[in-house]
């Protein structure tokens, strides 16, 4: 009889139940509303299915899936000792993928595969577009204000108001060079921020334009020769890497991935890095920012306040958007739809989706999408200038 | 508090100092620390978000003129392959430019002992046996063999 209330106890002391905090569960209710976003109303599946799982993964009593033996040099900010004895490989599996996040290998290597998608043709066809994406950068600058008046020290403002620029990967780039303890929430908040940019920006849209603006139809984008699509990528990583080189990481990986893309001679990388190589780094990097949600660590009262200073700096750069799309509509009078400054945010192609529905809703021959691309992109590079300049600022260059 | 206590609290506060100054970039450099004025903090916040729009410019101006220069040595170059076509000779024009019907060809047969009835259906027969249409084949000549 001892042996079997000792058994049992022992199994309920090692089991998941005893260890369960009430932060874990929250945690877990968070990830299943992600779950029900991503499957059934279809917000962005492909990134909120993998944070939403490594969200549960994370905040399974007992499981210590993150847990870092070496006493933080596999990025575990939490301040806990290395174990005796332990390896480095005995950490949390995901622990270990984490290192990908930590040193922004993940961030850029996304950035390659989004560099093989992007098609800069509609922005060079429309170079005004370079304006737009740089008016939604506002937010960034708008949260840096307020973040540093709620009491973050200037580097840990700077990372969060990153999330303005509506990137994932540039987030957790500056985020992991400036605020590594931050990194949790602020990749969290950029990457359900940019899942939720259809319920996010519409409303601002709406409120900020007016009808007849909403419906004016842009003329045909003029064709763009190969050539021009080949000079582009390489003139734009040397004049920001000259400018701004703390900038270089993610723009030289964004360019090369474009240029694979362009030149016609390397179709097989091109494939591999907007296929293979995106969608598997995309699982490790969705899965590794779900898993440092973990709820003990991560429900403080500072996190509210990133999450809310994500929420201001991506309306604000809408906002901004939307402002300098209104002054070139009078500009070039009634030529530009100011619906595509909305997607100067870079979430790609997101934001160029929800310019593209809300033109259509009022008025159903209107197709704004390859429009809204040259905004989409140029926010892009937008971001990358702005962590750039935010990096040699704070940081160390 | 001792002389000497107040010394080393002194050369804890400035060796914290001196961390963060080297930590923080250009801010650091500049004497910055953690502490920003509100002041500061607009000021850097217009700078940044000028030189994203300085960067962002450049690069519009940039692409504007490449556009231009593009589009110049396009015209250019359709304006010469116009004028190579209008100089090609008519009678070329109309052997290339019209696709015969299926069952029509150009040129010359030497009919020999043939009459012309005769070669048609010849030229028929083939046609339709090779599954080749007529304005595909040749004819030289066509021959009626004594044997």
């Amino acid at each position: 009889m001892e042996l079997i209330t000792g058994v049992l106890g022992g199994l309920w002391e090692m089991s998941g139940f005893a260890a369960l905090e009430w932060q874990n569960l929250v945690m877990l209710c968070v990830a299943g509303i992600f779950l029900v976003l991503a499957i059934w109303k279809k917000f962005e599946p492909l990134l909120l299915v993998p944070i939403a799982f490594g969200m549960i993964l994370a905040n399974l009593p007992g499981a210590n899936m993150m847990l870092d033996t070496t006493g933080g040099l596999l990025g575990d900010m939490s301040g806990a000792a290395a174990v005796e004895g332990a390896h480095w490989f005995d950490s949390g599996v995901l622990r270990i993928l984490y290192v990908g996040v930590k040193s922004s290998v993940f961030p850029c290597l996304i950035f390659m595969g989004v560099g093989a998608m992007t098609d800069f043709g509609p922005l060079l066809s429309n170079p005004v577009s370079l304006i737009l994406g740089a008016a939604a950068q506002l937010g960034i600058y708008f949260a840096f204000v307020v973040a540093i008046l709620l009491g973050f020290e200037p580097t840990e403002a700077a990372s969060i108001a990153i999330i303005g620029g509506a990137d994932g990967p540039t987030a957790i780039f500056t985020a992991s060079k400036l605020a590594a303890h931050l990194l949790a929430p602020i990749a969290l908040a950029a990457y359900s921020y940019m899942a939720l940019i259809p319920i996010i920006q519409p409303p601002i849209m709406k409120l900020l334009t007016t009808k007849k603006e909403r419906e004016v139809k842009m003329t045909q984008l003029r064709k763009v020769s190969k050539l021009e699509k080949i000079i582009f990528p390489v003139v734009v990583l040397i004049v920001v890497a000259f400018i701004l080189p703390s900038a270089a990481p993610l723009l030289g990986m964004l360019m090369l991935g474009n240029l694979f893309k362009e030149c016609g001679v390397t179709d097989r990388l091109s494939d591999t890095a907007q296929n293979a190589l995106m969608n598997s780094v995309t699982i490790l990097l969705g899965v590794c920012v779900g898993a440092t949600a973990n709820g003990v660590d991560f429900l403080k009262t500072q996190t509210l306040f990133i999450v809310l200073l994500g929420l201001v700096a991506f309306t604000f750069s809408t906002v901004g958007g939307l402002l300098i799309g209104k002054i070139l509509y009078i500009v070039t009078k009634g030529k530009i739809n100011p619906l595509i400054g909305a997607a100067g945010v870079s979430a790609v192609p997101m934001a160029a989706r929800v310019a593209q529905n809300e033109g259509r809703k009022y008025n159903p021959t209107n197709f704004l999408l390859m429009h809204a691309m040259g905004p989409n992109v140029a926010g892009v590079i937008g971001s990358a200038v702005a962590a750039g300049f935010m990096l040699i600022m704070f940081g160390n260059g | 508090m001792t002389p000497e206590i107040t010394t080393a609290l002194e050369e804890i506060t400035t060796a914290v100092a001196e961390e963060a100054t080297a930590m923080a970039g250009v801010w650091g450099s500049m004497g910055g620390t953690t502490e920003m004025s509100f002041l500061d903090t607009l000021s850097i916040s217009v700078i940044g978000f000028a030189i994203v729009f300085a960067v962002l410019g450049f690069l519009a101006i940039f692409v504007f003129l490449m556009g231009r220069v593009f589009d110049m040595l396009a015209k250019k170059k359709e304006a010469k392959a116009e004028i190579a076509e209008t100089s090609v000779p008519a009678a070329a024009k109309i052997q290339t430019g019209f696709p015969l019907p299926d069952n029509q060809g150009t040129g010359s047969v030497t009919l020999i002992n043939v009459t012309e009835e005769e070669a048609a259906v010849i030229m028929a027969v083939t046609s339709k046996k090779s599954g080749i249409p007529l304005n595909r084949l040749k004819f030289n000549s066509i021959k009626l063999l004594e044997d």
